[in-house]
């Protein structure tokens, strides 16, 4: 960790019990449907009662669903979306944009979403995206691992909170390696692990 | 990852990790795909491949090429299915150290590979298991679905009864058939109970506990439920006793309602038109019993209990026979009748009731109920019926024989006034006047004289002759008289008279009658008179009707000649029903026979020794009553015991 990271405050993630240090890159491998929609749901709703800025960048979900968990938990979807602190969008239009996968475009929109919670004051953004196999047939898809490192570069200096998710059940347990490797911290049985399989993004990108 | 001959924290932290992520894979392929991504930090390692095959033995391979170590680990699970992990080694010394976190890690692969199949194996099984569930629960809702369209067909709801919880499930049939929406009340008891109708709860519910307690064998009941639209349908209840507890008590107790207005409907119905059948038959005036093809009585009306006396639930099952045996006659040609399927009549039928003579007419009609023969045994009492028969009969009889004496008077009164009148002129001539001039100048001629006349008609008794004459004369003169009142219109004129007033001074007129004492001592007949208050003045002619009277009461009085304590009961009273005043005149006399009372009122019918009475005062009576006065005169009697003569007088 360095420096600049280690005064960042802590956030809840919702759906573990440890607070992680706000700009967190996490990787979540799941194998349920449960695992998906409690975490991705916990996360988010974390995230607006602590007055961050959220997005979810998932097809698995629905608005519905999260305007009915939301209500339940006293607060209001539509009111959080009309104020930009909700987004909802799916994975394939937001990561495959035209029909390829770029990671700088990728780059920028989180650098953009950041930047612009802070003007909006939003204490702070978070994001959670499930990445789904048609990123490696779509072109660019091989630059998933590049993706992810430099979202771990990005967070630098823009902290924005990212969990991503990928289903074990869809990937091959040699991707499930590879991204683990890019991302420094991981959920493991509940719990936050930090990644001993963690490359550096930078000598990372050095070796692509 | 650090290259160096010892042993790397992160690696082996890797490898630990790996041992912890491992179990989310989904497939021994993706997992072994994760090893060898992961693995392959280890230090000294150039590749590392896998293979899926069966093999048993730890190390598999050990071989060298120019340059390199291939070192191979097996994955064993299940004993016998494997995966082999071949690491091919470009630095050994690197390697060796962690060749034991390989082996372990191996056995961790190889047990959660073992325990992801055997999650698979459980995972199929409890899938087969939900498969077969849901294909009996499917099998089970098809199962219901139609017992629910049978029952619904047959208008009915399944109740499940919870004895130790007090819960009852109604299913959606329960609340549907009487109006209410699927599970509208909850359900429990005292909801079911507060709809069953007031008067049929208690028998309701001790149907229940019958059954539950054993005292009754099955439980089926039938009470009237309260419908959602207020109005009272009829059920059937039918259950039984599913489960007990492990005392023996009853535990789930289980049935169906089923709805059975329609029936009960239609069975009041039929109980209305058998109550309607019922009374009709009650109302009519004939004796009607039914009898089967053995004579055992089945049904029998109103008429007939009255008849026997006896009412219907002591004589249904009884022996015909036994009960009304004076019918011996046409009971023992039931079977004749029920066998040629002919009905029998057997019409006026004495039967003596109470020492009285009663007319019967009886029918024997066969019948066939349900295949079984039987019949119809229908008893008229026709006793007035005859009676009034006769009083026409009589009625007839009288007035051709009084129109025939009548006019045989007119033709017997012009001789006999001549015959009369010419014995009066012979005694005359032979008596009295005898020493009359052309009586001495007719003796004279024929050459005697009347002194031996009359010695000669004294020697032959001519006088008493002649005397004799004139006195048969009058007597027939009398006789014919009485014969012309039959034809003859009375001059006087009817006004209304107290009919107790005339009868009270007739029997005043006979106590003083010189014939009549000289016959029979009146006064020493008791009288009892029932006179009715407030009777009635009837318009009649007062002589006639005194004359009637005094024909009964001599008649009366002759009857009870030499009786040791002669009776007259004279009674009057008033029938408002048919408007007409009712006097009977009963005696304790010697009474008569069928045959005399069925002529008593015939003209010169009489029982009295010759010379005495004419045997035209009763036929007189009778005359003046039915004729003069649009009464009617009847006679009961019992030989030996007396007479009562009835009149009746209309008003």
């Amino acid at each position: 960790m360095k420096n600049k990271e280690k005064n960042r405050p802590f956030v809840s993630l919702g759906f573990t019990d440890e607070k992680v240090p706000e700009g967190t890159h996490m990787c979540l491998i799941f194998t349920k449907e449960e695992e998906r929609k409690d975490s991705l749901l916990k996360y988010l709703l974390s995230g607006l009662k602590d007055g961050e800025r959220t997005a979810c960048f998932s097809g698995k979900v629905t608005e519905n669903e999260l305007r009915d968990y939301f209500s339940e938990n006293g607060i209001s979807y539509d009111e959080r979306k009309d104020h930009n602190a909700i987004k909802l969008s799916g994975t394939s239009e937001v990561y495959f944009d035209e029909g390829t996968f770029d990671p700088d475009r990728m780059i920028n929109l989180l650098t953009t979403y950041y930047n612009e919670a802070r003007e909006m004051d939003f204490p702070a953004a978070r994001v959670i995206g499930e990445m789904i196999p048609e990123v490696e047939k779509v072109p660019g898809g091989d630059r998933l691992l590049e993706y992810e490192a430099k979202v771990s570069i990005l967070q630098e200096d823009h902290p924005v909170t990212a969990v991503c998710q990928y289903d074990a059940n869809v990937f091959d347990g040699a991707t499930i390696m590879n991204v683990l490797k890019v991302h420094p911290q991981m959920i493991v049985n509940g719990l936050v692990v930090q990644n001993p399989f963690f490359i550096d993004p930078h000598e990372f990108l050095k070796s692509c | 990852m650090k290259n160096n001959h010892k042993l790397s924290a992160e690696v082996l932290g890797q490898i630990a990790i790996m041992q912890s992520v491992i179990p989310s894979l989904p497939n021994k392929t993706s997992m072994l795909n994760f090893a060898c991504q992961g693995l392959k930090d280890i230090p000294g390692i150039e590749k590392i491949t896998f293979q899926l095959f069966e093999r048993e033995g730890k190390l598999i391979q050990n071989r060298i090429n120019k340059n390199h170590l291939y070192k191979s680990f097996p994955i064993k699970a299940n004993g016998c299915e494997s995966a082999v992990l071949t690491f091919l080694i470009r630095k050994e010394k690197d390697f060796v150290p962690y060749i034991p976190y390989i082996d372990n890690f191996c056995n961790v692969l190889a047990l959660v590979i073992e325990e992801k199949k055997q999650r698979m194996v459980n995972e199929n099984l409890i899938q087969k298991m939900e498969d077969l569930v849901k294909q009996r629960t499917i099998e089970l809702e098809i199962a219901k679905e139609r017992l629910s369209i049978a029952l619904n067909g047959a208008n009915s709801g399944i109740w499940d009864w919870n004895l130790k919880t007090g819960v009852i499930y109604f299913d959606r049939n329960y609340y549907t058939i009487s109006g209410y929406d699927p599970y509208e009340f909850p359900g429990k008891y005292k909801e079911w109970k507060k709809r069953v109708h007031p008067d049929d709860i208690e028998k309701a519910e001790k149907s229940i506990k019958d059954y539950l307690d054993g005292v009754s064998e099955q439980y089926i009941d039938e009470f009237r439920f309260l419908r959602k639209s207020g109005e009272w349908m009829w059920i059937l209840g039918q259950g039984k006793i599913f489960e007990y507890d492990s005392d023996g008590n009853p535990l789930r107790f289980s049935g169906a309602h089923t709805d059975i207005t329609i029936r009960k409907s239609a069975e009041e119905n039929l109980k209305k038109a058998q109550n309607y059948i019922v009374s009709i038959l009650d109302s009519m005036p004939s004796v009607l019993i039914s009898v089967n093809s053995k004579g055992i009585i089945q049904q029998l009306n109103k008429k007939a209990e009255e008849m026997i006396n006896h009412k219907s639930s002591e004589l249904i099952g009884k022996n015909l026979n036994e009960i009304i045996p004076q019918y011996y006659n046409e009971i023992s040609q039931l079977e004749t009748a029920i066998d040629s399927g002919e009905k029998i009549n057997r019409r006026r039928k004495q039967i003596i009731i109470n020492e009285d003579i009663h007319y019967k007419d009886i029918i024997v009609f066969p019948i066939t109920t349900k295949g079984e023969k039987g019949a119809v045994l229908r008893i008229d009492d026709v006793t007035e019926q005859v009676k009034m028969e006769e009083v026409l009969i009589q009625n007839e009889k009288m007035l051709s024989l009084g129109g025939l004496a009548a006019g045989m008077a007119h033709e017997i009164n012009n001789p006999l006034a001549g015959m009369i009148q010419t014995a009066q002129v012979l005694a005359s001539r032979l008596g009295a006047k005898a020493y009359n001039k052309a009586n001495l100048e007719a003796a004279e001629k024929a050459e005697t004289n009347m002194d031996s006349i009359l010695k000669f008609l004294e020697y032959r008794d001519i006088p008493k002759m002649l005397s004799a004459i004139h006195e048969s004369g009058l007597r027939v003169s009398h006789i014919v008289e009485n014969m012309l009142s039959f034809s003859r219109k009375s001059n006087q004129k009817s006004h209304f008279y107290h009919i107790p007033d005339i009868l009270d001074s007739t029997i005043e007129l006979v106590s003083s009658d010189y014939d009549l004492k000289k016959d029979y001592d009146f006064k020493k007949i008791q009288i009892i008179k029932k006179y009715e208050k407030d009777l009635p003045q009837i318009l009649c002619e007062k002589s006639k009707i005194q004359q009637v009277f005094l024909n009964l009461l001599r008649n009366g009085a002759a009857a009870m000649e030499g009786r040791e304590n002669p009776l007259f009961v004279i009674s009057v009273s008033n029938d408002h029903n048919r408007k007409n005043l009712r006097l009977t005149i009963e005696d304790n006399g010697s009474g008569m026979d069928e045959e005399v009372r069925k002529r008593i009122f015939e003209p010169f019918f009489t029982t009295k020794p010759i010379g005495i009475g004419t045997g035209l005062g009763l036929s007189i009576s009778y005359f003046i009553i039915a004729e003069n006065h649009s009464g009617t005169m009847s006679v009961k009697s019992v030989k030996g015991q007396g007479s009562t003569f009835i009149i009746t007088l209309p008003y």
